[in-house]
């Protein structure tokens, strides 16, 4: 029988683990769900279920205090570039504070690690500042914001720092199968890297108790699971379902290059001072400097045909350790409920469904 | 004398699509565009400024009927085509009336009499019917040059993303349903036009309480299997799979103007149409038959009649739905 939990909102419905939070704390636990999403349109997989869904952008304070009212808990799944991923969190915990909620749980990611995380990295470890993705830097710089805000507001915060979220509808899925029946696909040094993977409905269930378990306010917590399987053998798992063998994916090259300047800029343009001495700007200033910013971003860049390695794959691939969950295992009791085989059984059932030729379920 | 033209509803498809239209039609001297309504001030407000500046904003539809129109465009949510379809007919005007073209087989009933009744044109917006491509496709299947048809696969969809003005867009009551009776109108028109009478075996989605973001129908059109996949969810090749005995047709519904054709030798013809274009062509030439047939012309509109087969089918398909077998959403037992 399900449990009657708090009221939740769902910040960023639309996206993978967004949408997949609404369907299970709608259909399994029957608890009360409000999806919000950036357009109406995001709202077309939510629609399935009939729930008060909410249209509100992460960077709109009033529209999402009105679609926060009435809600205990609020959780900020919200996907985007960089200035989305920094510049919605405080929006979204200042409505959040406005409507009255007790606790936001925030989406973080185990990247604040890095793709490659030394032995022993745990919560306690410092996140380096020397990160080269401009995601990893994103993340970081969003939780240290939260925090800051958490210190002095009345809305607990609490984040989560999941890996490879895979499952159905997951990018490292479908855009896995794509890529491999494009030709796209490849491994850097065979893919021997360990995959710091977890099913989605474990990151589901770590969102649970991150917003129920009492005494965790101000807290991160890295999740995953007890297998973590090479890159190879998590490449295999698609193939094979596409009746394809792991031995006909490329082994790629790739050299480790200094910083383009482009990450260059993207890392001093993340920096704490930067960032202090940009929120000092005036409004039309800074935004002009943000429209200037995202259209340098977004120039084509030529990409030659066929697999090809890039720097986050890189990193991946050649992971040589996890970072250590215990402290969620300690603090939350989370444990992963999903099984791995089962996890992978769901998962190409859904590749199936989703019109890709599967021919080995 | 100009046609006159009044247009019912400012949402996405106006705004995407009807509205540079005729406002490029009113520039060039080919019509006048003289009212304007939705029941959302602000929203009639921009498609006035934007396209029309000489429109009359009509608050109330009775006024948009009033006035002295030879068409009424009804592109207004589909809960209100029925009502809105049979007071302009009522009223003497022709109607281009946008899909679905109702939410049940017995409002279309009622529109296609009255439209009868009242001797006026009543075309429905398959805007599918004018893409070059669609045409070649269509000829190639009725003219049996590649020998009789064995299946027809189609697959259709990907992540939302009409800019649909607000949630109430997803529901039952406002829309008629979710992915099938968005997409479902244009696909089943074509299928119903190529092939002939449809017959529907099986519909299958995922609404649970609410609207489908994933539908999968099982038709027969005589001997020929007909398979259609629709979603609002993830990301493949759209596609549109007609098998004959000697080769096999491809066709992109986002592609205006080709078809592939791979015939069993192995031989790829991409096959072009007369002219190339985007969609806004495809709704350019529908216009033009719609004002072509007012003016007596034999041109080929998909009148109310024909449509009816389709929100037949449609109404048919929700009413003997199934629950699509989706074992991802079972919970979780670690």
């Amino acid at each position: 029988m399900a449990d009657l939990g708090p009221r939740i909102a769902v910040v960023g419905a639309g996206g993978f683990v967004g949408n997949r939070m609404v369907e299970v704390l709608n259909l399994d636990l029957r608890w009360p769900v409000r999806p919000v999403a950036r357009r109406a349109s995001g709202l077309a997989l939510a629609a399935r279920f009939a729930l008060d869904g909410r249209v509100a952008n992460a960077m709109d304070h009033q529209r999402l205090k009105e679609a926060l009212d009435g809600c205990e808990v609020v959780v900020h799944a919200v996907a985007g570039d960089s200035a989305t991923i920094i510049g919605s969190v405080e929006p979204v915990y200042t409505a959040a504070a406005a409507a009255g909620c007790r606790r936001l749980v925030y989406l973080s990611s185990a990247m604040v690690h890095g793709q490659s995380p030394t032995a022993g990295t745990d919560e306690g470890s410092p996140l380096p500042r020397d990160q080269r993705l401009p995601y990893n830097l994103a993340k970081r710089e969003a939780e240290r914001r939260l925090f800051k805000l958490a210190e002095r507001g009345k809305v607990e915060a609490v984040a989560l720092r999941p890996g490879i979220v895979w499952g159905p509808r997951s990018q490292w899925i479908g855009g896995l199968a794509d890529a491999l029946l494009g030709g796209r696909a490849g491994l850097v040094d065979a893919g021997r890297g360990v995959c710091n993977a977890i099913h989605v409905d474990n990151v589901v269930h770590a969102v649970r108790l991150a917003a129920t378990v009492p005494g965790v306010a101000g807290e991160a917590f890295l999740i995953g699971e007890h297998e973590t399987p090479s890159w190879r053998t998590f490449t295999a798992r698609v193939a094979t379902a596409l009746g394809m063998s792991i031995e006909a994916i490329p082994t790629l090259d790739f050299e480790q290059t200094p910083p383009t300047l482009q990450e260059r800029v993207d890392g001093w343009r993340q920096s704490r001072s930067v960032q202090r001495a940009l929120e000092s700007l005036p409004r039309p200033l800074r935004m002009g400097l943000a429209a200037a910013w995202a259209a340098s971003g977004a120039l084509p860049q030529a990409r030659p045909p066929g697999p090809q390695a890039d720097l986050e794959m890189a990193l991946l691939h050649r992971a040589t350790h996890v970072p250590n969950w215990e402290k969620a295992r300690r603090v939350l009791g989370y444990e992963p409920i999903m099984p791995t085989d089962e996890g992978w059984r769901r998962t190409i059932a859904w590749l199936a469904f989703a019109g890709y030729p599967v021919t080995v379920t | 004398m100009l046609p006159s033209v009044v247009i019912s509803g400012c949402g996405a498809v106006v705004n995407e699509y009807y509205g540079p239209l005729l406002q490029r039609r009113e520039l060039d001297g080919q019509l006048r565009v003289i009212g304007v309504h939705d029941p959302s001030p602000d929203r009639m407000r921009a498609v006035v400024d934007r396209h029309f500046p000489s429109a009359r904003p009509c608050a109330v539809f009775t006024d948009l009927v009033g006035l002295p129109a030879d068409l009424v465009i009804v592109a207004a949510p589909p809960a209100t085509h029925a009502a809105q379809v049979i007071e302009a007919l009522e009223a003497g005007r022709a109607v281009l009336c946008e899909k679905p073209m109702a939410l049940t087989g017995a409002e279309a009933e009622r529109m296609v009499v009255t439209a009868e009744r009242t001797r006026r044109l009543l075309a429905v917006a398959l805007v599918r019917r004018w893409h070059p491509s669609s045409r070649i496709a269509r000829w190639i299947v009725r003219s049996g040059l590649f020998g009789s048809v064995h299946s027809v696969d189609v697959f259709e969809g990907g992540p939302f993303r009409w800019p649909v003005s607000g949630p109430g867009y997803f529901t039952r009551s406002l829309s008629g349903g979710g992915v099938l009776a968005d997409l479902g109108p244009h696909l089943l028109d074509l299928l119903h036009d190529w092939l002939g009478e449809l017959e529907l075996l099986e519909m299958q989605d995922d609404a649970m309480g609410g609207v489908e973001a994933n539908a999968l129908v099982r038709l027969r059109a005589g001997n020929v299997p007909v398979v259609l996949r629709l979603t609002r969810d993830w990301e493949r090749p759209n596609e549109i799979t007609v098998q004959f005995d000697q080769a096999m047709l491809r066709w992109r519904p986002d592609d205006i103007s080709h078809v592939t054709v791979t015939t069993r030798d192995g031989q790829a013809l991409k096959l072009t149409g007369p002219e190339d274009g985007d969609f806004l062509d495809s709704f350019g030439a529908m216009l033009d038959a719609v004002l072509e047939r007012m003016a007596g012309c034999p041109s080929p509109v998909v009148e109310g009649r024909e449509a009816l087969t389709v929100v037949r089918l449609i109404e048919r398909a929700y009413r003997d739905r199934l629950p699509m077998v989706m074992p991802w959403l079972e919970p979780a037992h670690g």
